[in-house]
């Protein structure tokens, strides 16, 4: 029942499904490709927001919008790089670290060295954080939950130990203000009507949707998932797959890192951190992936993330306080969760 | 029934030399540190210290040991942090109006309600373990917050605010109170696992849990006790902390304290997917992190450095044990 290999063999079921030649038009292979999930969290979603808009004038304004989808694409690229390890049955508990031990290296990067070497050395680093996750998991066999645990207190450690504790602005040793245009037009600017941010989510979303899809490295993620065993002795390369995993998510947590600080034209050690890794968990999570791998994947970590940004923004909108917010996430995840394996079960 | 039952017990622990090695390495770090330790430092081989140690490892003590019970399950509390919050509030907040023995039974009875809740969703409702206790995690968690908005709250009466501050901060002469609960506490649950049917119980759930089924345990109901438990010995924990605090904070728990629980009880050598493990052990994996925490304060280590000393100390016990087998189905 892995919607995975229903999105990969979409096209190929439209084709056959066709007794003439050529191919199926793009509309309806992406139609017999959408996920039956997908569509039930966007009709809540819809939902969701005809119920804000009737209560309250500032939902449904350009403005507001704007900021909720800022926000929510720096959070859908941490969930979707979460997505994908959830997927092959592990879990990235080191996102939210790695994105502030990213914030700080970049941001120091970009002061001493400009912002093409910096921002170059910040992703690095999020990628080698992935990368020894990965290793970890993949070659000595440490479990992802585990691994992923200390590779959080690791990064986390790290970027405070970097900054002893303090906020990186863009001031240079002699006081300066230093010139970081390009940085913040990523997580400030526009194109369009379209904030930045989002068009970065978008690209980080075709990318890996195409990793996913049209690269055996996708089956694979979904194979080791789905049985690992069974995975590894059809000979899939379950370890070099494995590290791919982790870099991914590792680079994901870097992108959301690079364009956190670029909003908040600082870098700093707790950027990100334990509330970025819950918002990336609980959106994955109310989408519907099966945290016990094989079953998922980024669409619907694309409905859960927007699900749980305007559900907030409707609710601060409304003045009900975060604290009750956050107890409504936390039963929404239970509810929502409860019914994807309801229905998992009864199908 | 009862000779099925039998059997589960006495399956052979498979790989039990791995886990001695883990207990005898895990003896030698702890020797290895103190010794370090007192050639650093001429504060380490005190009593004062090692009351210390005791003292502030005890409510993690706690935790450690209701997640030893999710663990040998197979499954796992990530509530815990916010069972003790919860319970800090709660217990302060009735305490203030309702005296001290309205406040340690409100206090006591929050982690019991909330384990139960965990327990019902991941037992009978049979949901994963993971996502029911992150939300729990969330909706304790922002309980606490809102029932004090957000702030910490203090103003337990006179009268009774010795006795309460008493469980946390008191001694019975060089031994701190806390001290006296783990040990009861520890002999306790350990009695529990290795005497008592519910304990086998247990680890069969773990270990072999279509044979726990097939032989008539009631698995559901066990998950519901396990998970009980978990909470019920969060929210005492949490109540001992509190009683050093004297306040209650919204945020107790949101800070290392899950983590450590778990770091605590992989350490220790219990393994992720059930079945096997134990209390004891878990005690000489929380020892190892509390020594270890108290060891880099006394050298004037920054908090930022012992994070990244105990991830690595994680990451090395783990690969450790894995490369030896413990952590495999």
């Amino acid at each position: 029942m892995a919607s995975g290999s229903e999105q990969i063999s979409a096209e190929a079921a439209a084709h056959a499904a066709q007794p003439h030649a050529g191919p199926a038009p793009p509309w309806r292979a992406a139609l017999a490709a959408l996920d039956r999930q997908v569509l039930l969290l966007a009709a809540a979603l819809l939902g969701m927001g005809i119920v804000f808009s009737l209560l309250s004038p500032y939902f449904l304004t350009a403005e507001n919008f704007g900021n909720v989808i800022r926000h929510a694409a720096i959070v859908y690229i941490v969930a979707a790089g979460q997505t994908i390890t959830i997927l092959s049955a592990g879990i990235d508990l080191s996102q939210g670290m790695v994105a502030s031990l990213v914030s700080v290296v970049a941001v120091d990067a970009i002061i001493r060295a400009g912002v093409v070497t910096g921002s170059l050395l910040g992703l690095l680093a999020g990628a080698a954080a992935g990368l020894f996750t990965g290793l970890m998991v993949a070659y000595v066999r440490v479990q992802p939950f585990l691994a992923t645990i200390g590779m959080l207190y690791i990064a986390g450690g790290l970027a405070l130990v970097y900054t002893s504790g303090r906020t990186l602005f863009f001031i240079d040793v002699t006081g300066q203000q230093v010139g970081a245009r390009g940085f913040f037009w990523l997580g400030q600017g526009h194109v369009g009507p379209i904030p930045t941010p989002v068009l970065v989510a978008l690209a980080v979303a075709g990318l890996l949707t195409l990793l996913m899809s049209r690269t055996p490295f996708g089956r694979y993620v979904y194979a080791i998932g789905g049985n690992e065993e069974a995975a590894a002795m059809s000979g899939v390369p379950v370890r070099g797959v494995k590290v791919g995993i982790y870099l991914v998510s590792g680079a994901c947590a870097g992108i959301a890192a690079y364009l956190l600080s670029s909003r908040s034209a600082s870098g700093h050690p707790h950027l990100g951190g334990f509330p970025l890794l819950m918002d990336g968990i609980a959106s994955v999570a109310i989408g519907g992936t099966n945290f016990m791998g094989g079953e998922g994947g980024i669409y619907r970590t694309a409905m859960g993330v927007l699900i749980v940004a305007f559900l907030g923004n409707g609710l601060n909108i409304l003045g009900v306080s975060t604290f009750v917010q956050q107890m409504i996430i936390g039963a929404i995840i239970i509810a929502a969760f409860w019914l994807s394996v309801a229905r998992r079960r009864v199908a | 029934m009862a000779t099925v039952e039998a059997a589960l017990g006495r399956l052979p622990r498979r790989r039990a030399w791995g886990l001695a090695w883990n207990d005898a390495a895990l003896l030698a770090v702890l020797v290895g540190m103190a010794v370090i330790y007192t050639a650093l430092s001429p504060h380490f081989l005190r009593v004062q210290n090692f009351a210390n140690i005791l003292r502030q490892a005890s409510p993690l003590f706690f935790l450690a040991m209701g997640q030893t019970l999710c663990l040998l399950t197979a499954g796992i509390d990530l509530s815990q942090g916010s069972v003790v919050s919860l319970t800090s509030v709660l217990t302060v907040g009735v305490m203030m109006w309702g005296g001290l023995a309205a406040g340690t039974a409100v206090g006591l009875l929050v982690g019991l309600v909330v384990g139960s809740i965990n327990g019902l969703l991941v037992g009978p409702a049979r949901l994963s373990p993971i996502i029911v206790t992150i939300g729990t995690l969330f909706v304790a968690g922002g309980l606490a917050l809102q029932y004090t908005g957000g702030e910490p709250i203090a103003g337990i009466p006179e009268d009774i605010l010795p006795s309460f501050a008493w469980v946390g901060q008191g001694s019975f002469g060089p031994v701190p109170v806390p001290a006296v609960f783990m040990l009861v506490g520890l002999i306790l649950i350990h009695l529990l696992l290795r005497q008592t049917r519910l304990g086998r119980h247990i680890y069969a759930v773990g270990g072999h849990p279509e044979a726990a089924l097939t032989s008539g345990i009631r698995v559901p109901w066990v998950l519901v006790l396990v998970y009980a438990l978990s909470g019920l010995l969060s929210g005492l924990g949490g109540f001992i902390l509190t009683a050093r605090a004297i306040s209650g904070e919204p945020l107790l728990g949101a800070g290392d304290l899950l983590l450590q629980s778990l770091g605590s009880v992989v350490i220790g050598g219990t393994s992720l997917f059930g079945g096997r493990g134990g209390v004891l052990k878990t005690t000489l994996g929380m020892l190892v992190i509390s020594v270890m925490v108290n060891g880099l304060n006394l050298l004037g280590m920054s908090t930022f450095i012992q994070q990244v000393v105990i991830g690595a100390i994680i990451l090395t016990s783990v690969a450790a044990t894995a490369l030896r087998g413990v952590q495999r189905r």
